[in-house]
């Protein structure tokens, strides 16, 4: 899809879209400065005090206190990873559109990624793609939770799910989960 | 993957500025953009000019990350009009608006506002947001289609598709609405301009029953049935 030989980074763009009610939303941004790229530099905690006053410009006090998380910076490349309750999710990203300068320097966030997170309750992260169905998904829950239910039931968990025939292929999936 | 279209790039002599500016459009995923004339009439009859060649600022427009085919920049006049005479322009198809692709107009008063909604032959009614409007207006009684542009002059004031459809959630759109401000609207826009055009009349063909055409066969030339054409 890109063209070879082409000097400016790919601004591909992906979106990955949950109908399920997520907890978290990831988004990966970067700070654009244009041509003239600032003399001082823009540490990881200056980089969180500026994703603060953007929502106190637009949010107010009550959208600053929105917790924001920093999960990774980049101090070169001003590439960060982010990560917002989904409830928070329209305020951060349009308090990041609307930023427009940063100590007297005409910056723009470019959001790169956004990524919704559905959580269970094993803690893990995977994505609902738009191709599972919703039995596919009912499914999957029913399996779970058998599983989690033989898991309390019975010491030997490992025999027990290895060695039914014809499952092999989730139990390993359940064990990588629990891992 | 949609269409995205940015409807409202300010126009500038400053060419290296406009370029980078379209460049940065299309690197952010806009597949058209729109060449951004104001003009402001006032008291006397002013001429509006003819729209900056796009041919001669771009040999060979930079292609839309994501796609392959190259940014399409089409031309735009956006007319603040803040008297009745100065509609007059945008009534009739005028030679001086049809050189453009997309004709918008920005109404000052109320008045003018519905005239616009009503009777004027364009194809975008402006609203400015920034400043406290003399009037209130409301939502015309056809489908208030709604489009967002950026109006931009330099190339870090524009945002990605994706960030102006969040920001029309902030608006009050709902979410379908949001992005087809971005991409839906605006081709329909670019359509309804296409056809402002094009269209000045229509000629349609009626088919003849064969029935009547056999007899008409038989008779002597003079007295056959003078076709359309005649």
């Amino acid at each position: 899809m890109n063209s070879p030989g082409e000097e400016r980074e790919a601004a591909a763009y992906e979106r990955h879209v949950s109908r399920n009610s997520c907890l978290y939303h990831y988004l990966k941004v970067g700070l654009e400065f244009g041509e003239t790229r600032p003399a001082f530099k823009v540490s990881a905690a200056h980089f969180k005090q500026l994703i603060v006053s953007a929502l106190k410009d637009l949010h107010g006090e009550f959208g600053a206190a929105l917790p924001v998380d920093v999960l990774r910076y980049e101090e070169e490349t001003l590439i960060a990873t982010l990560r917002v309750r989904s409830s928070g999710l329209v305020k951060l990203w349009s308090a990041l559109t609307l930023l427009g300068s940063y100590q007297n320097q005409k910056c723009a966030f470019r959001v790169m990624q956004d990524k919704a997170e559905g959580s269970i309750s094993l803690g893990c992260l995977f994505n609902w793609n738009d191709h599972w169905s919703r039995s596919g998904r009912t499914m999957y829950w029913i399996l779970i939770l058998y599983f989690f239910l033989q898991f309390c039931s019975c010491g030997k968990t490992h025999q027990n799910v290895i060695s039914l025939d014809g499952r092999k292929e989730t139990n390993l999936c359940i064990l990588d989960l629990q891992m | 993957m949609a269409v995205f279209v940015d409807l409202n790039i300010v126009n500038t002599t400053d060419r290296k500025r406009l370029q980078s500016l379209i460049e940065t459009a299309a690197h952010l995923g806009y597949s058209t953009v729109a060449l951004n004339h104001v003009v402001e009439l006032q008291g006397k009859r002013q001429e509006i000019a003819k729209p900056t060649s796009v041919s001669e600022l771009f040999p060979s427009p930079p292609i839309v990350q994501g796609r392959s085919k190259p940014i399409k920049i089409v031309t735009r006049l956006t007319v603040i009009v803040s008297d009745a005479s100065h509609c007059n322009d945008l009534r009739s198809t005028s030679p001086h608006t049809r050189s453009y692709d997309i004709v918008a107009v920005l109404p000052k008063t109320e008045k003018l506002f519905h005239v616009a909604c009503m009777t004027l032959d364009v194809d975008l009614i402006c609203i400015n947001v920034v400043e406290k409007q003399p009037y209130h207006f409301r939502r015309p009684s056809v489908n208030g289609n709604i489009i967002m542009s950026s109006a931009a002059e330099r190339s870090l004031e524009l945002r990605g598709p994706y960030d102006i459809a969040n920001l029309g959630l902030l608006f009050g759109l709902s979410e379908g609405d949001a992005k087809a401000a971005v991409s839906t609207n605006c081709r329909a826009a670019l359509l309804h301009g296409e056809t402002r055009k094009t269209a000045l009349g229509v000629i349609y063909t009626v088919r003849k029953a064969p029935a009547v055409e056999e007899k008409d066969e038989e008779r002597p030339l003079s007295k056959r049935a003078k076709t359309k054409s005649d």
